[in-house]
């Protein structure tokens, strides 16, 4: 098994993960390396295009790319390490050993001498706010429809229930028709979920 | 995935078994292609879902169905689109923003 010796390890490369990276460089650790999930380090903040942050730490205001991009500049500048694509699947907290795995190295095993988790949340599901019954086809929660438009330039419907998104997906979204008399606010759920003209997909499982 | 190092092995003859597609139920992407290429493959979201538990976790499919969704189409040859929830008719999506 690979295996690599750190003095801090950072788990997640989200703002929270940089930060903490960082920090831990400007304190004297020698050799900081951040474990990241996905394939480039920002963690959420890659798909939150909208402007809105940097205005606590730096005074100015910045979409998501912008401000997880300072971080990272700043921490490839102080000699930060990443190992992208690699999920950590246990963490053994007396022996100050993690376990993680990636296509590119395998099982990994990375000795540290201090552990950081910076690895954020989980959205709630519809199970967790009480909707009841199950969710139909074009649901999404507001962070993977966020994901799918941003970052893989899917169109997932028309924004229909939820107004916060509705006004995001104006401000931000794809120039799109919305077809005549439902451009207004407040559209039903026919609008999230019909979509007219399409072919038959292939035959479900 | 195997628990503790015993996934080593599999990972060495194919990487696949390295990458963790679904983070609450620890699906690989091989695991989802087996499932998608086996006889009677899955073909729509659920239909992977029922097979390997992708997207049955924690956050509900919050964070692998956009990949699942991509892999569905590439595997399939066909637009994302085209992939179904579960029944036919059931879209994911409606297109693509460029």
């Amino acid at each position: 098994m690979y295996c690599v010796k750190c003095d801090v390890v950072v788990i997640g490369g989200g703002p929270a993960g940089l930060a903490a990276a960082v920090a831990a460089k400007e304190e004297g650790a020698e050799k900081v390396l951040i474990l990241e999930r996905d394939n480039a380090l920002g963690g959420i903040l890659q798909q939150c295009i909208h402007p809105g942050f940097g205005l606590t730490r730096f005074h100015e205001e910045m979409t998501g790319p912008e401000y997880y991009g300072r971080f990272v500049k700043q921490a490839e500048e102080l000699g930060v390490e990443a190992m992208l694509n690699s999920m950590v699947l246990q963490v053994d907290h007396e022996k100050h050993e993690i376990l993680c795995t990636s296509s590119q190295y395998g099982l990994t095993c990375v000795q540290a001498g201090s552990i950081v988790l910076a690895m954020g949340c989980r959205e709630k599901t519809r199970a967790n706010i009480m909707v009841p019954g199950t969710r139909p086809a074009g649901l999404y929660t507001a962070g993977a429809a966020q994901r799918l438009v941003n970052r893989q330039n899917i169109i997932v419907g028309r924004p229909g229930c939820h107004p916060g998104f509705r006004r995001y997906w104006n401000d931000y979204g794809p120039a799109y028709d919305p077809g005549g008399s439902s451009g207004g606010d407040g559209g039903g759920t026919d609008e999230l979920l019909g979509r007219p003209d399409t072919q038959p997909g292939p035959v479900s499982g | 995935m195997l628990p503790g190092g015993a996934g080593g092995p599999l990972i060495r003859e194919n990487p696949l078994y390295g990458n963790v597609i679904c983070r609450c139920e620890t699906i690989t992407e091989a695991e989802i292609l087996q499932a998608i290429h086996r006889p009677l493959g899955a073909r729509s979201m659920d239909a992977v879902k029922r097979r390997v538990r992708a997207g049955m976790g924690r956050c509900q499919a919050g964070f692998c169905g956009p990949k699942v969704l991509e892999i569905l189409a590439r595997e399939l040859g066909c637009d994302p689109t085209q992939i179904n929830k579960n029944n036919p008719g059931s879209y994911m999506v409606t297109g693509k923003t460029r």
